[in-house]
């Protein structure tokens, strides 16, 4: 079968791998149909996930056929169309059943603090991901669930992880109605989270970047408003001014290892991996919340540490609040919102690119050509 | 509500325990937990075992975190370690995940890992690979003076770079010499010789001074 193929850090090609089988009792085969490049695919993209291994294949966000079930699944068979969330999840251990499915117990050898994630390096588990033509699916009993027959399969795909990611940084910003929401980062997952804070009652949303189409996107999709930090000598003082020099309620960190707009974090983080990723947006969120107020994490950070003013979460009394997306249990008010029309996820997917040509594909991703805000993968 | 009817059953529970503690639980609120609602609390919130699936075969050379006392029930296959980079990610697996050495080992051996693909490519015969790899056809089309500046600026690094190494590879006679003449050691002759010059030449000075 085609799959992507990482060989190493900026190299990526599509390569003919064995097809994956059944080897656990719970598993299932999925011929996938639609699969997309995230942001946190960058993060290994650029090698900056420890244990990425060569010829491992990533894709966290799929749709696809089930192919073939294991003797002990019961809720899928042949032929279901699912919706594949991100997390592997075993149902069971303490974690599970507090629907954490982010942070199962049963599904990572690797590592404990992380669940296992298809696509993601051996930090999360060594399995293989989506973006190919079949891909084996571990617990499918508690994380797939069949696309309803009303929804369009990109709606779908995106119900994987953006879309509950964004929603998920606006729930853990505890956003009270009337609240200012600060949001770091214009890709996917930020413009998500603005739509999504409006949910939550926000009575104004902001978005910071620096990639103006983003920004004039994240405008017209989420009715945010926007400003480059580009154009402003500093983010933070800024934001502290027009939000009455107070700062604001809540900062959601949407970018993660990957910022940039400080020469020092990038040195240190991204040039370097003397920290575990550039922590510009923490740091600016960290920086920009008003006292007493919620920081929300969705950005994703390598394991090792990063340089953030913690003496400033302590004195302003901030909350941190962050998580790995529990996609499984957002699912059912999402599928709600989408069915109703509230959200309408499709609209982000700008670029629809063949698997054969996944190295293009990731090249426009992160250099953010031709206007690309999210890159659909056609098997 | 089945969220707080569990919170409430697990506090009436937990109240008879802790009937000794004055004031126990008295301002326990699920709705004011920070983690609330993303943790789902029920009565097992503090079990440690639980009903594990069956295990996945082939687990006995699946490196896994030693914060963790064996192998989860299902876990990848994607990439076995193999070659000099499985050493070294063998290695890092002796440190917890707490360690810098663990997470910087295995930063190590994926670009270890990296190496040995390359390895692999060549054998394969692929070596070109790296430029469609690395999606440079869509930079091409969509950035083109990017990549132009990029190649002019690598041409002219390795230019300078070039330049440097001509230069320390002619440096080394110079500085040989330098060398040789500040440490030499004169013989015997050169010593006499050079002392008669210096004879020779005070003499005639103090000649020319008397007249």
């Amino acid at each position: 079968m085609l799959a992507m193929n990482y060989r190493g850090p900026g190299r990526v090609r599509a390569s003919h791998k064995p097809m994956p089988e059944i080897l656990h009792p719970q598993d299932a085969i999925v011929r996938v149909t639609g699969s997309c490049i995230c942001g946190s695919d960058l993060h290994l993209y650029h090698g900056n996930v420890p244990d990425t291994r060569v010829g491992t294949t990533f894709g966290h966000e799929f749709t696809g056929v089930v192919e073939e079930v294991g003797p002990e699944v019961h809720n899928l068979k042949v032929g279901d169309k699912v919706l594949v969330p991100f997390n592997i999840a075993c149902g069971r251990c303490v974690f599970c059943k507090q629907g954490l499915f982010g942070n199962c117990h049963e599904s990572n050898p690797e590592a404990t603090a992380v669940g296992g994630i298809f696509g993601y390096s051996h930090t999360a588990g060594g399995y293989d991901g989506g973006q190919a033509e079949y891909v084996r699916v571990p617990y499918a009993d508690v994380g797939p669930v069949i696309i309803p027959d009303d929804m369009d399969l990109d709606d779908a795909v995106l119900l994987t992880d953006v879309v509950p990611t964004g929603y998920q940084a606006a729930e853990m910003g505890g956003i009270q109605v009337g609240d200012t929401v600060v949001i770091f980062g214009a890709g996917p997952i930020g413009i998500m989270a603005a739509k999504s804070s409006w949910l939550f009652g926000a009575g104004r949303v902001i978005v910071i970047d620096q990639v103006d189409y983003r920004l004039e996107f994240a405008q017209r999709y989420a009715q945010c408003e926007v400003y480059n930090f580009r154009s402003i000598e500093d983010p933070v003082l800024f934001i502290k001014k027009i939000t009455d020099n107070l700062g604001a309620d809540v900062c959601i960190d949407a970018v993660g290892a990957e910022a940039a707009g400080s020469a020092l974090q990038t040195f240190t983080g991204r040039k370097t991996l003397m920290q575990a990723g550039s922590a510009t947006a923490l740091q600016w969120a960290i920086n920009s919340v008003k006292k007493g107020g919620v920081v929300s994490i969705v950005g994703v950070y390598g394991p090792t540490g990063n340089m953030i003013p913690i003496g400033n979460v302590l004195n302003k009394g901030i909350t941190i609040r962050a998580n790995q997306t529990s996609v499984k249990r957002l699912l059912p008010r999402l599928i709600d919102h989408v069915q109703n029309g509230v959200l309408n996820p499709k609209e982000i997917i700008t670029h629809r690119i063949p698997l054969q040509d996944v190295s293009d594909a990731y090249r426009i991703f992160s250099d953010k050509l031709d206007g690309c805000i999210k890159t659909l993968l056609i098997t | 509500m089945t969220e707080q009817h569990n919170g409430q059953s697990l506090k009436e529970k937990l109240s008879a325990r802790m009937s000794h503690i004055k004031g126990w639980g008295v301002d326990a609120n699920p709705k004011n937990d920070p983690t609330y609602p993303m943790r789902k609390r029920f009565d097992g919130d503090h079990m440690t075992s639980w009903g594990r699936p069956a295990q996945q075969p082939g687990h006995e050379d699946i490196l896994h975190s030693n914060e963790r006392p064996d192998v989860t029930r299902v876990f990848g296959t994607s990439a076995p370690v193999s070659g000099l980079s499985g050493m070294i990610r063998r290695c890092a697996f002796k440190y917890s995940e707490g360690r810098f050495a663990h997470w910087l080992l295995l930063l190590a051996a994926d670009r270890v890992n990296m190496v040995e693909g390359f390895a692999q490519d060549i054998c394969h015969g692929r070596a070109t690979n790296c430029i469609t790899d690395k999606g440079l056809k869509a930079k091409w089309k969509y950035d083109r003076n990017t990549v132009v500046t990029q190649a002019a600026v690598g041409v002219a690094v390795v230019g300078v770079l070039a330049l440097i190494c001509l230069r320390r590879h002619r440096l080394p006679q110079r500085g040989f010499a330098l060398v040789q003449h500040a440490f030499h050691q004169p013989s015997r002759l050169e010593n006499f010789l050079l002392h008669s010059k210096n004879l020779m030449d005070l003499s005639r000075h103090f000649l020319r001074s008397k007249i």
